[in-house]
């Protein structure tokens, strides 16, 4: 079917492109003139019509094209005829506002073109991408393309927006905070110990999103994507496989993410304007214990701690003299998540102008966000602007630049792990028969909050109304790209970008009312602290870009290019304790001995070289190429590599596929019911080079010994030290049926992560208990799937689309099983098992009786190595090697985070001037490690109990699930067991949005719409907590750990949008 | 019409997620049937409306509604009828308070057949026997049920609460001399300037004797004996505790009427309950002085809630083991010299030659001519007393090897009584008074026995100060004297 002698022409013609440039480029134009003149000859008629999916009726006015010679305008019935010079010919029919449609021409009777709308999800879709402005038709490899119209969810931030909307992309949000943002796992992780979040390409520029700080307000993080307003975005495209990614080599581990902010698409000025304001809902409290069930809870909490019957009676809480000085202190019914949490609202202006003239267009925005969280007293404030200008300087140089700034300032409070600050872990276990405020004898209530109480629990009202977290962060992002277009093949495109963040913290925790702590040998009561956290980022990337037009529905598309990116971080913070006052709230007031200064440098640069190339032929086969060259500052010395540059390793990232559109051939160009069938594979290697700036170079740290400043050595060299590698092997299949009604595409993929850094046993001799070496390995099998289509076309109409993934990850070769530990729990990471996988013990009921217990026969060591035994209301552990002591060696594998299935169900009704959007997201199958249920039901502590504890084991013989009460838990009843792990499935009703748009004089005004959005209206879940969709960092070990953070809430916003 | 449907749709969704999100709390936290206090579980249970009603009118109502933990032991109907005219139909409210009041425990105590006896406090500070699934020999007819604020179990007796040995003997024997002696002792004996009277009960007193009485974590057994054999004991013993303080003086307790009662009330506690059957054997009483009951001298016995009370003619004992010998240990000196050789002063703990562990101490290279430890030998009877002493040294590693000599030194028996504070400015060692008696202690080598050292007379009952005294600069060494009465 294919010319040999092309082939090999075009191949070597491919090859030098990308290798010289321009210097053939005279040479293959004369043989594409030669092909179009040749088949000129014999020319064959087709007709059709042009119909419009809404309406059903046929369009007036479509453009039906075929390559640069033909084209043809559809008449009033919406007809059309053309006369091609070849029988596999596509012609391409569009129309404004609609999705421009490649189809195969059929001779033997009139074709019928639906076309869709752009809003309308389609494979035949344009993207801007690496490959340059391209449909979606013409690449082989695993794209998925959202286009954004986010001005219903303007709460969201970028990450947390591609929730359930793209297939294979897992977003987890990390909490109800605002501007928190998500993980987003693009085909899961492919690391244990470096970075596991996508690349973000913004107008072309790679985002600094990584967290290179961290926040000193515990359970934050400083989200980068923050500063992105969702409404300046025009569309996003997700590189999930290495063909599509490969240029970004060392970057391009996790998948790609590249997102086009809005410009200006007409000359005329277009003014848009939304104000929204909006409500936040506290969460549905968990059933914690009233004062009267705790006071018998620590009653018998209390009696098995060292102090006597009497000791405990004469506790002031357990004095019900009314006449008792501190009667009223203790005796009272305080709902503490209800001082806790409240309801809030939120504010939310935006607006853009975009318009201009032949010569320069700009897109301009400003907007202001002020959303509040649900935990009293937080809130974000964030203003964000982008100025968009495109300008065409002459005929052949165009510039672009894309400016935005961001400014944020929040209001947080410590969240998870900080069982003394964290006001939602505070509301849960604070006795409940205390009062918030002061209180006198005789009942009177004082504005003030009241102190911590007797059982040393800090008042999270205190932490709320006098406590700080402040933090205001920056980014500026600008880039100008110069494009000289050369002539109708070559152009040459130059990126300058440069970013700058800065992110400043400070928070104080008052002395009254905050349990007091013991950190360094040295009591403290309040504590205070300080950092600045700045990025600064320079990056260049120029690039020849060659497109031919080969004649014969054959086209070709080469790109090389040279990139530059130097990165220099800097953090430094201050913490100190012990302020003289209250009201001294700044880092200078703590005590000068108490106080820590640290922080760390980073800078490093990394170099790429890249080269891609596409070849269509005939409209049918598809093969895309590309490599990456990649060396960064981050690698060892003596890394081994094919390639050496001034004696520095290079990595070389290679990635091959090809499609195949069954569709466009003659078998199948007929079928009424598959219009379009596409076949992918692709192959390639990309890599992680998060290896740490300076792991690989011998490092000395600051250390304070005795009061004396000096330098230690922080780890030792290791000049072996790579990048990871991950082989990405995907087939694909795109098929849609019934003129675009309904659309499938599936990818079966395989991941392997290569040469994956991991701990290794290191000689304790030298001081190195582990070291990190590229010596693991790990894959990912699974499949994406997509569907989409039109349900109901009638005046109604219900677009759907839902996303599902799946996958399984298995730990392919490690040098050692590692267990890790985090908030009480452990995971292990074995061969042959998922990584990270929860590892505990099996919780098997409750011993009844004392002769049940010694009939068991099962205890613990002590510290001499004596067994004790269980008793009666002791838990009873399944003891795994039976030899009748609970140990470590009786642990099992009890699950991991990771979901079986996840995805989303995104739908679009509209009827009239009424639109009607729901999103509905699901993850099945993911396990949690339930942290704050473990405090909450552990029996062994002063924290208030869920209502579980009342049923727990009292008196012999009594037959329950729950052990009992004992202080600091000596037998290890609360251990980590399959108690705590629950079933993290949920099924939630995302977003709900009803949109009206008024009808109105066109000539004055636009358009007027009003709206209302609705967001986590619902959550089904069997899971016992806030809310089952939680992430306390981006950290493997740290996923599906519930650590009380402040959980994702229901909110809903009114919206008014006008178009002038 | 679809948007219709697709409503109805989300209103069904509605339904179903409100309904799972309120039920997965509900399964997981279960039906809690335990969560009735004990208050509503007495009052809601016809069975127990009897107690529930003195419960109310006790005013420990309040308490059961609160959230502490109990114990309560609920008499049934039948069992509180069953003893209502005993107690005179609980007219008086402090019988009512101290008969409810018995059947409520502080803190959680569960019946366990497998254990031994658990003494549980009840809210009369009694303490309340579990033995073997049983309290105080009643088994429960139901037991371990749980409340929110506690367990309860149900008797079909009620239990009795009893009065302590004190208490009992201050009621049922009140007109014998033995419990009129007892009361004696809780008579106003000071009166303030401002003619305020203040109860001062004499600490050893309390200590020896009647705190054993009225304790109720303890248990004791008490003979009350007849007033005849009662004032013949107290006449035999007056003699050897006479003192010079005056009957009618400032210090009624320091008077012989006073020492003489409380040897003689210390001598009557023995503790643990004894049965019938453990009387046979001889009996050591808390004051140390051995005994022995003839059974058919017992007349009656009574149970206490701290013991037991036999109300007997006579005991038999020995004059011998009632006024008993006494140890001076070396370890216990009140003072010294000079109080600058501490670092010459050696308090051991050694192994004899025998392998026995034995402390003294050792004052050696002191340099002091003539350096003393001052002792005090307390209760001494007035009686004469043979002195004994044991020092041993020369035993490996010891620095003293060759025999010395050393006194030990009493003072002029008319001056101890005086000041005893002035003793100690005498010359004592170049001037000894005529009247002051010196003792040679010789110690030989690894000689284990003790050396006979002389007579004492001790004219007052009290104490006896003393020392012991270095040969010259010589040493100390001194592991006790033992004092034994010359008894006729």
């Amino acid at each position: 079917m294919i010319n040999k002698n092309k082939l090999i022409k075009l191949g070597t013609f491919l090859f030098l492109t990308t290798v010289a440039g321009g210097k053939i480029y005279s040479q293959t134009d004369q043989v594409t003139d030669q092909q179009v003149l040749a088949q000129q000859a014999n020319l064959v008629k087709v007709s059709g019509t042009v119909i419009d999916s809404r309406s059903g009726e046929p369009i007036a006015g479509a453009r039906v094209t075929y390559g640069t010679t033909t084209a043809k305008i559809t008449d009033n019935r919406g007809r059309f005829e053309l006369e091609l010079p070849e029988e596999d010919a596509l012609v391409e029919v569009s129309m404004d506002g609609y999705t421009a449609k490649q189809i195969p021409v059929l001779f033997d009777r009139p074709m019928e073109v639906v076309i869709y709308p752009a809003s309308y999800p389609s494979f035949y879709k344009q993207t801007t991408t690496v490959f340059g402005s391209n449909s979606l038709m013409n690449t082989a490899g695993a794209i998925a393309k959202y286009d954004i119209n986010a001005w219903e969810q303007n709460s969201e931030t970028l990450d947390s927006y591609l929730q359930g909307k793209l297939s294979g992309v897992s977003v987890v949000r990390k909490s109800g905070t605002p501007t928190m943002g998500a993980n987003v796992m693009i085909r899961n992780y492919n690391s244990l110990y470096t970075n596991n979040q996508p690349l973000y390409i913004i107008d072309g520029v790679v985002y600094a999103s990584e967290i290179h700080s961290p926040s000193i307000t515990t359970g934050h993080e400083n989200n980068p994507l923050q500063n992105i307003d969702v409404r300046d975005i025009q569309d996003i495209t997700i590189l999930k496989d290495a063909v599509s990614a490969s240029i970004y080599g060392a970057r391009a581990a996790n998948g790609v993410v590249v997102i086009n902010t809005n410009h200006a698409k007409e000359l005329a000025t277009k003014i848009d304007f939304q104000a929204t304001t909006g409500m936040n809902f506290t969460p549905k409290a968990l059933p914690t214990m009233a004062a009267y069930a705790y006071r018998s809870y620590l009653n018998d909490v209390l009696a098995t701690t060292s102090l006597s019957g009497e000791e405990i009676g004469g506790m002031p809480f357990n004095n019900d003299d009314r006449n008792f000085e501190e009667y009223a202190r203790y005796h009272n019914e305080t709902d503490w998540q209800k001082e806790v949490f409240k309801g809030s609202q939120d504010q939310n202006y935006y607006l853009k102008v975009t318009g201009g003239d032949n010569i320069a267009k700009y897109a301009l925005s400003v907007g202001y966000n002020n959303e509040k969280g649900i935990i009293d007293n937080t809130n974000s404030e964030k203003y964000t602007a982008r100025f968009n200008g495109d300008m065409e300087i002459t005929k052949k140089l165009t510039a672009q630049t894309n400016i935005s700034m961001g400014y944020g300032q929040q209001n947080l409070k410590d969240q998870g792990l900080s069982p003394k600050t964290n006001p939602i872990f505070l509301s849960l276990v604070k006795a409940p028969f205390m009062h918030p405020n002061e209180v006198s004898a005789d009942g009177g209530v004082s504005p003030i909050y009241a102190e911590a109480d007797i059982l040393n629990i800090s008042n999270p009202l205190q932490i709320i109304h006098n406590g700080i977290n402040n933090k205001k962060s920056y980014r500026f992002l600008g880039s100008v790209v110069f494009d000289y277009k050369f002539n109708e093949q070559f152009n040459l495109t130059n990126l300058l970008a440069v970013t700058y963040d800065k992110a400043q913290e400070d928070f104080f925790v008052p002395k009254k009312g905050i349990a007091r702590d013991t950190v360094n040998n040295m009591e403290v009561f309040s504590r205070l602290g300080t950092q600045v956290a700045r990025y600064f980022g320079i990056s260049n990337d120029i690039r020849l870009n060659f497109s031919k037009d080969l004649g014969n529905s054959s086209q070709l598309q080469a790109a090389a290019g040279f990139r530059y990116h130097n990165h220099d971080a800097e953090q430094d913070y201050a913490l100190g304790f012990n302020s003289a006052t209250d009201q001294l709230v700044s880092i200078g007031n703590s005590t000068a001995a108490s106080r820590v200064y640290g922080g760390h440098i980073g800078s490093w640069n990394s170099l790429t070289t890249y080269a891609l190339g596409s070849l269509t032929l005939k409209n049918k086969y598809i093969f895309n190429g590309s490599v990456g060259v990649d060396g960064s500052s981050r690698f060892g010395d003596k890394v081994k590599s094919s390639i050496k540059i001034d004696d520095k390793a290079f990595g070389i990232f290679p990635a091959v596929g090809a499609a195949w559109i069954l569709s466009n051939e003659d078998f199948l160009k007929s079928n009424a019911s598959v219009n379009l069938l596409k076949m992918r594979v692709n192959y390639g290697v990309v890599g992680n080079d998060d290896v740490g700036n300076y792991a690989a170079r011998q490092n000395y740290i600051s250390q304070n010994f005795l009061g004396v400043q000096g330098l230690v050595r922080e780890g030792l060299a290791n000049p072996y030290l790579k990048w990871e590698s991950v082989e990405k092997l995907n087939a694909g299949l795109d098929v849609s049926f019934f003129q675009e009604r309904l659309n499938v595409s599936v990818d079966v993929y395989q991941h392997t992560t290569r040469d994956m850094l991991v701990y290794n046993r290191g000689n304790a001799l030298a001081g190195v208990a582990y070291y990190l070496y590229n010596n693991g390995s790990m894959r990912n099998r699974g499949v994406d799937l997509n569907i989409f289509g039109r349900v109901v076309d009638r005046a109604v109409k219900w677009d759907a689309g839902l996303t599902l993934g799946t996958y399984q990850n298995e730990m392919v070769s490690l040098p050692e099983t590692s267990f890790t530990s985090y908030a009480g729990a452990t995971f292990i990471t074995e061969k042959g098992s998922p990584a990270n996988s929860f590892y505990g013990y099996k919780f098997d009921g409750v011993y009844s009786t004392e002769a049940e217990a010694q009939a068991a026969d099962l205890g613990i060591l002590d510290i001499a190595g004596e067994k004790v035994p269980f008793n009666a209301g002791d838990a009873r552990f399944v003891d795994k090697n039976r030899d009748g002591i609970i140990d470590e060696s009786d642990r099992f594998i009890l699950g991991n985070p990771i979901p079986d299935l996840f995805g989303g169900l995104n739908n679009t009704i509209s009827y009239k001037n009424w639109k009607f959007g729901a999103l509905f997201t699901f993850s099945v199958g993911n396990d949690i490690y339930n942290y704050t249920r473990a405090q909450l039901e552990s029996g062994s502590t002063y924290y208030n109990q869920t209502e579980l504890l009342q049923g727990r084991w009292r008196t012999e013989g009594q037959v329950t699930n729950v052990p009992k009460a004992a202080y600091g838990d000596p037998m290890g009843n609360a251990r980590f067991s399959d108690r705590w792990i629950e079933d993290g499935s949920y099924l939630r009703l995302r977003q709900v949005s009803l949109e009206y748009n008024f009808p109105v004089n066109k000539q004055i005004i636009k358009y007027v719409r009003i709206y209302g959005t609705a967001n986590n209206l619902f959550t089904w879940s069997k899971y016992l907590g806030y809310d089952p969709e939680f992430a306390s960092s981006a950290d493997i070990f740290h996923q599906g750990v519930d650590v009380t953070l402040e959980p994702i809430y229901k909110s809903v916003q009114l919206g008014l949008r006008i178009g002038l | 019409m679809k948007i219709l449907s697709s409503n109805y749709i989300i209103g069904l969704l509605l339904c179903l997620g409100i309904s799972s999100c309120s039920d997965k709390w509900a399964d997981h936290i279960g039906s809690g049937d335990a969560q009735q206090s004990l208050y509503e579980v007495v009052n809601d249970n016809a069975q127990f409306s009897a107690f529930a009603d003195l419960l109310e009118r006790s005013g420990y109502a309040e308490d059961l509604k609160a959230s502490k933990n109990y114990t309560l032991i609920i008499p049934t109907n039948e069992a509180v009828e069953a003893v209502r005219s005993n107690y005179d139909n609980f007219n008086d409210s402090t019988v009512l308070r101290s008969f409810v009041g018995y059947h409520i425990i502080n803190s959680i105590y569960s019946v366990n057949e497998a254990t031994d006896t658990v003494k549980a406090k009840n809210f009369r500070n009694k303490y309340v026997e579990f033995t073997r699934g049983a309290f105080d020999e009643v088994v429960p007819t139901s037991q371990n049920l749980t409340a929110g604020n506690g367990i309860y179990h149900v008797v079909p007796a009620a239990l009795k609460p009893l009065q302590s040995v004190f208490d009992f003997v201050m009621i049922n024997f009140s007109e014998l001399e033995q419990v009129k002696a007892v009361s004696s002792f809780d008579t106003v004996i000071t009166v303030n300037a401002d003619g305020t009277r203040i109860l001062r009960i004499n600490s050893l007193w309390f200590t020896q004797t009647r705190q054993h009485m009225t304790r109720e974590d303890k248990k004791i057994t008490y003979f009350v004996l007849d007033d005849e054999y009662y004032s013949e004991e107290y006449n035999k013993l007056r003699p050897y505790h006479s003192t010079s303080y005056a009957e009618d003086g400032v210090r009624p307790d320091s008077t012989t009427t006073f020492f003489t009662k409380r040897a003689l009330l210390s001598d009557l506690i023995v503790e643990g309950e004894l049965g019938a059957e453990d009387l046979d054997a001889e009996l050591l009483a808390v004051s140390g002085t051995k005994f022995r009951v003839d059974a058919a001298d017992v007349i009656s016995t009574h149970k206490t809630s701290n013991g037991r009370v036999y109300r007997v003619k006579k005991l038999n004992v020995a004059l011998a083991d009632q006024i008993k010998e006494i140890k001076v240990l070396g370890i216990q000196p009140v003072g010294f010299k000079q109080n600058d050789k501490a670092g010459n002063t050696y308090y051991r703990n050694k192994r004899d030659l025998n392998g026995e562990l034995y402390d003294d101490i050792q004052i050696y290279d002191h340099k002091v001519t003539a350096f003393y430890a001052k002792y005090r030998a307390n209760n001494l009877n007035v009686v004469k007393y043979k002195v004994y002493g044991r020092a041993i040294m020369g035993l490996a590693g010891d620095p003293q090897v060759t025999a010395f000599t050393q006194y030990v030194h009493f003072f002029d028996p008319t001056l101890v009584s005086a000041n005893e504070v002035d003793l100690y400015k005498r010359p004592v060692v170049n001037n000894q008074d005529v009247n002051d008696t010196r003792m040679t202690f010789t110690v030989e080598p690894r000689n284990h026995d003790e050396v006979y050292l002389g007579e004492v007379i001790q004219d007052e009952f009290g104490r006896l100060p003393l020392l012991v005294m270095s040969n010259g600069t010589g040493p100390i060494i001194l592991e006790y004297l033992r004092f034994v009465p010359i008894l006729p």
